[in-house]
């Protein structure tokens, strides 16, 4: 036993002084190492939403790095969806210098809870994805996002039903996060506001892959259509088959989340047909402006939908801005913040101009909502496309 | 069943129960496979085996990779009852496998530890399949494309609901599975070990079992029976995801517990029972508080039962 | 811990003995630590843990302090449910949840109320502390296992509550009334603020944790030595002697739940406190699983143990976040287990020759059958990073043969792991040795997440199988 101590105590010794050399040569490392940080659930149960986002996270800056002939870093801060995580890692991102600007976190209640940390440390941060209203109005300054929010959308997607449609009664559904409540929220009053009538209202999971007693329960309910502005691509499709399978003819509305090719039409093997869906961001799919970055994310991560653009959008805002306040002769986090909030792209990759409110939000957010015919999604003119959407948030 | 004329709660309970039936029945089929493993592992072993849900998720997998393997674009090489067979067939094995490695490897070392250690390790198990499954086929959904195998249209109409071909195929699998698992366990020799086994492994070592051989047998049919119902899901829910073991674990965990756990009759009759109150839950009660409901009807019969509802009266060891 | 020798066995007496014979530093560390009295050991934690924002500014390295103190408390907790009373409780997050939203609702504008956290402390130890008599009342019937899935319900029931109770018709209101907020939770929490100072920075809520894990330490160390420590470990041993012996054993069950209760209540006021908000999503298994990871590692019943488990529990994962550092740990980590496992020594270094070797061997034959198959290294900042991949085949297509090798690798080790011959175990070693670089390069520095939790799961098993008992837990005689 003791024999074998001292070689033991010699070997940690040896082992502690590779670590601190390694941090020696790591310091030495040239000084202009400039990164940008990502937050949002990498693993877990949301983790192909978040994997989604980092991937085209990963596509912005490797796009940036060829184009600038930059080194800049991606650092990959995984939430798991759960706040307190979401706290440590933004302390994790603020805490590293080389840190400019972080992209995400992807949940509104991710950035509620990390928000005031961020405008502590005044470090702009992006999301791709939070769309609860009262994020923008809070007060939080260093936060933006590049979709528009639950207040802009919810109305429209609630008129859209009622006239457009015509229809007049409804059954709801969440998936019980921020982003689901929250827009059911807002096209459910919308709905009732245009006359409409809502038989129910109900909650799933995204873990929930069983939907045929919930399909059973709204055939009987009488409803017209369904709203159900879930998260997770493929359960509006196990939706759609379970309607399907039971022989019940209803119209199928969903947002954002179930625009994905794959998951949505594929995946439902032609039971979506006819279902509507309503998104904050184009199909980058058909934008002949985004062909290229299209086609490099598909050879190399594979098909994709709504929850990746937006981010590889905030990504790219991110990086511009540090690009433009390292040339305006002062990188730090506060310029770069000044940066974003100035950011003003003619062309961004969701087909066309991108520019933030004094509050953080994009301007002139647009909605496209789209039908489902054959293979693909083919977008329906509305009378909601002139409408203003309104600008006061209600939380 | 067309859009149906809104009525009174009553009209609709009534013109709803037989579809909710067969809805609960089709997933009541997946966890009594999913709780019978776990219970035959508690069974002789006394372990939690948290990792039996992953088990499951790979068995779903594997029968996707089987299912994509023999259907090309061009369409299904064989006939679909050739192929559906074969995709059990190869997650059965294949799980079964998985199960003897994580028994070899997790479990064995610990099987004089206390209680608790071999918990934590099958949680060990568990983050490690989960995430080497998202390392290799990334956290993205895949759809089995069960409508190249059965129509979707093909099933019967009995008027006052449908039983889809589908539905039909996972219950009757289920319920020939269970038949089998009947047959080893109470006419072969190593199904007699089992329960010597489980009734008293040190009795059961002196009297010449081999109880290594029992465990590996045990653990190879429970993985087994979890791999079927992987795929089972996969046709019939169509959607298969790297974290899909999880909440199914857990409730092939509540399902085994409700029968009375180590019971084996027990597991079956539990996970029928969970799938029928969980449909009832969405179907007559809210989708909203499906977990809840379910909850508290385990809650109610244990309160009533201890032991579930066939868990022995075994009386305690002193 | 050497004066009470009631108990032990002949194991542990042989354990002591060994101990006071060892020689050198690691003898000096053990007597010492079995010398100092526990208020001793106390003074080190406290005095070790205020000097931390002395020496570091980093807010990272503070809040995962504060972060381990907190889950320590919670942990403590949980210790006297489980590892003193041996009740297999897998509903205790929920108490956690419940002090949380407890304190949300006395101190925020959701229900108008702001109440001082020194008045609110009380009112939520006590709340919990109900709540955990109403979840141990079925204990009284409830057996083992029976008990871990009623209560494992009550903590599913309680997210799901928190998540859906948004929309609660109550009597005397026109509207639906919001009773929690749903996922966005309760927002914008009152600082936590205890006689007067109000903590605001990082430091202020770590230097209160550490207070607060310093004195939880001392609350239970006193109970476990007192009257009831004795009868939870005489029930945890054998429920039918204890109770034959007329212990109360309701009572004490009871009284296991709500004093566990308590602790996580007042942690989980804390939590939100500092947290400023509360969501259902802090609550879920996830957490549990850390709590329980926590104990059994350390050792259950083990006072250090909980400190021992939750440094391990909460620093191991968040120090693999930072890829830099966590590539380095990887390869320490790896020189590390070889130099530990393998006997003689001078093998370790035999072994890391031929790998390299083996290394230029594949590197020269995949060169000579297809040099266009070979990517340019992507160098980085880190020297070992650096020589392992200018030495390494990095194949163009790397994700998808990392994918296989990965696949092998798992196949490898378990192999590996089953050569019982010396020589035949260190010739396997070569080939999986490489493909564990290969896969580390071309795979897992590529995804650090799933990387980061498929070692925690690695770590979990094999601590477990190398120490059944945690790593401060005392073996002692199962009763089967």
């Amino acid at each position: 036993m003791s024999q074998g101590r001292k070689p033991l105590l010699l070997v940690l010794v040896l082992a502690l002084l590779l670590v601190a050399t390694n941090a020696v040569v790591f310091a030495q490392a040239p000084e202009q190492t400039i990164k940008v940080g990502i937050m949002g659930p990498f693993t877990g149960p949301a983790a192909s939403i978040g994997q989604e986002q980092l991937n085209w996270a990963k596509l912005a800056v490797a796009d940036f790095n060829a184009a600038t002939g930059w080194n800049v870093e991606l650092v990959e801060g995984d939430t798991q969806i759960d706040p307190a995580i979401a706290v440590t890692i933004a302390e994790a991102l603020i805490s590293d210098p080389e840190i400019y600007a972080v992209v995400g976190p992807a949940g509104s209640q991710e950035v509620e809870a990390v928000a005031a940390a961020f405008v502590d440390a005044r470090l702009a941060h992006i999301s791709g994805s939070a769309t609860r209203p009262s994020l923008t109005t809070s007060g939080f300054d260093t936060f933006f996002r590049t979709v528009p929010t639950d207040a802009a959308q919810g109305p429209t997607d609630g008129n859209f039903l009622a006239y457009e449609l015509g229809v007049t009664k409804l059954f709801v559904i969440d998936d019980q996060t921020s982003y689901a409540v929250g827009l059911a929220d807002e096209a459910s009053a919308a709905f009732e506001a245009a006359g409409g009538e809502i038989l129910g209202r109900e909650s799933v999971t995204q873990e929930d892959t069983d939907f045929s007693s919930l399909a059973t329960v709204i055939g009987a309910s009488g409803a017209e259509a369904v709203f159900f502005p879930g998260q997770i691509a493929s359960q509006g499709a196990l939706l759609a088959r379970a309607f399907a399978e039971q022989g019940i003819e209803v119209i199928l509305f969903g947002a954002d989340g179930f625009f994905s090719v794959d998951d949505f039409i594929a995946g439902a093997a032609g039971t979506t047909e006819g279902a509507y869906v309503s998104a904050f961001a184009p199909d980058i799919h058909d934008l002949e402006s985004s062909a290229d970055i299209v086609a490099r994310y598909t050879e190399q991560y594979g098909e994709f939908g709504t929850f990746g653009p937006p981010t590889y959008a905030a990504t790219i805002v991110a990086l511009e801005a540090i690009q433009r306040a390292y040339e305006a002769g002062e990188l730090s986090r506060e310029a770069v913040r000044d940066q974003v909030a100035a950011t003003d792209q003619e062309l961004s990759v969701l087909g066309g101009p991108l520019a933030f409110d004094e509050n953080g939000d994009v301007l002139d957010a647009s909605f496209y909502i789209f039908q489902v015919q054959g293979d693909n999604f083919v977008l329906v003119p509305t009378s909601a496309d002139e409408a203003e959407p309104e600008a006061t948030p209600s939380s | 069943m067309h859009t149906q004329e809104v009525g009174k709660p009553m009209d609709i309970f009534i013109a709803t129960l037989p579809q909710q039936i067969i809805n609960g029945l089709t997933l009541g089929a997946v966890y009594a496979l999913i709780a019978l493993g776990y219970s035959m592992v508690y069974g002789v072993l006394q372990l939690l085996n948290f990792a039996h849900g992953d088990v499951y998720m790979v068995g779903a997998f594997i029968g996707y990779g089987v299912m994509m393997a023999f259907i090309p674009e061009s369409g299904p090489l064989f006939a679909p009852v050739i192929i559906i067979i074969l995709m059990l067939l190869v997650a059965m094995l294949g799980c079964g496998v998985l199960g003897i490695v994580i028994e070899q490897f997790a479990y064995r070392p610990l099987r004089n530890s206390p209680r608790i250690a071999p918990l934590i390790s099958a949680l060990g198990v568990s983050f490690f399949i989960q995430n080497a499954i998202q390392l290799t086929l990334t956290a993205q959904f895949r759809n089995y494309e069960t409508e190249k195998l059965i129509a979707p249209a093909a099933g019967i109409d009995l008027g006052f609901a449908r039983l889809s071909a589908t539905r039909a195929l996972v219950i009757v699998t289920a319920i020939v599975l269970m038949i089998v698992l009947q047959y080893l366990i109470k006419r072969t020799r190593l199904g007699k070990a089992m329960r010597a086994v489980a009734i008293d492994r040190e009795a059961a070592a002196m009297m010449g079992v081999n109880v290594d051989r029992v465990i590996i047998f045990t653990f190879f049919i429970g993985s087994a029976l979890a791999g079927a119902a992987g795929v089972l899901t996969g046709i019939v829910f169509t959607r298969v995801w790297h974290f899909m073991g999880f909440a199914a674990g857990l409730k092939g965990f509540t399902a085994a517990v409700l029968g009375g756990i180590g019971n084996i009759p027990g597991a079956m009759l539990g996970g029928f029972i969970l799938g029928l109150a969980e449909t009832f839950a969405v179907g007559f009660i809210s989708a909203t508080y499906k977990d809840v409901v379910a909850f508290v009807v385990l809650i109610i019969v244990l309160l009533l039962r201890p032991r579930g509802l066939l868990g022995a009266r075994i009386p305690q060891k002193v | 811990m050497s004066q009470n020798k009631i108990g032990v066995d002949q194991w542990v007496e042989q354990y002591d003995q060994r101990v006071n014979k060892a020689k050198g530093l690691q003898g000096f560390i053990a007597r010492t630590s079995q010398r100092l009295p526990p208020w001793g050991w106390l003074i080190v934690l406290v005095a070790v843990g205020a000097l931390l924002p002395v020496i570091t500014q980093n807010n990272f390295a503070i809040r995962i302090a504060g972060n381990i103190a907190l889950m320590g408390t919670l942990a403590l907790g949980l210790n006297v449910v489980v590892g003193y009373a041996g009740l297999l409780d897998l509903g205790f997050v929920a108490f956690y949840g419940i002090g949380a939203y407890t304190y949300a609702y006395l101190s925020s504008d959701f229900s108008g109320v702001h109440l001082p956290t020194w008045v609110s402390l009380p009112i939520i130890i006590v709340i919990s502390a109900l709540f955990g008599l109403v979840l141990g009342s079925p204990s009284l019937r409830l057996l083992g296992d029976y008990l871990a899935i009623v209560t494992l319900g009550f903590g599913q029931i309680f997210v799901q509550l928190m998540t859906s109770l948004t929309r609660v018709s109550l009597p005397g209101h026109e509207r639906p009334v919001d009773l929690t907020g749903g996922p966005n939770g309760i927002i914008n929490l009152d600082k936590l603020s205890l006689f007067g100072f109000t903590a605001r920075t990082v430091t202020d809520h770590y230097l209160i944790l550490l207070v607060v894990l310093a004195v939880a330490l001392l609350v239970i160390y006193h109970l476990n030595r007192s009257r009831i420590g004795r009868a939870w470990r005489a029930l945890r041993e054998d429920e039918l002697a204890a109770e034959a012996m007329g212990m109360p054993t309701r009572r004490l069950k009871l009284q296991a739940f709500a004093i566990g209760a308590a602790v996580a209540g007042f942690s989980g006021a804390l939590f939100a406190g500092w947290q400023g908000s509360v969501f259902p999503a802090n609550f879920d298994t996830t957490l549990l699983i850390s709590v329980y990871a926590i104990i059994v590692l350390g050792g259950l019943g083990s006072l250090p143990g909980v400190v021992v488990g939750s440094i391990v529990m909460v620093a191991a994962p968040d120090i693999l976040r930072d890829v830099t550092l966590a590539g380095t740990l990887f390869y320490v980590g790896v020189l590390v287990t070889l130099i530990g496992a393998i006997r003689p020594r001078w093998q370790t270094a035999l072994l890391i020759g031929l790998v390299v070797v083996f290394g230029v061997i594949v590197r020269l034959i995949v060169g000579a059958l297809d040099a266009q198959a070979l990517a340019e290294p992507q160098l980085s900042n880190s020297l070992i990073t650096n020589t392992v991949r200018s030495w390494l085949i990095i194949p163009v297509n790397a994700t998808i043969i990392g994918n296989y090798a990965f696949g092998l690798l798992i196949l490898m080790v378990l192999g590996v792991s089953r050569i019982k011959h010396s020589v035949w175990r260190l010739a396997a070693l070569v080939p999986t040795l490489y493909v564990l670089i290969f896969v580390w390069e071309t795979r897992l520095s590529q995804e650090p997440s799933v990387t980061r939790l498929l070692f925690v799961g690695v770590l979990l098993i094999v601590l477990m199988i190398y120490r059944p008992n945690g790593l401060l837990g005392q073996k002692r005689v199962e009763i089967v």
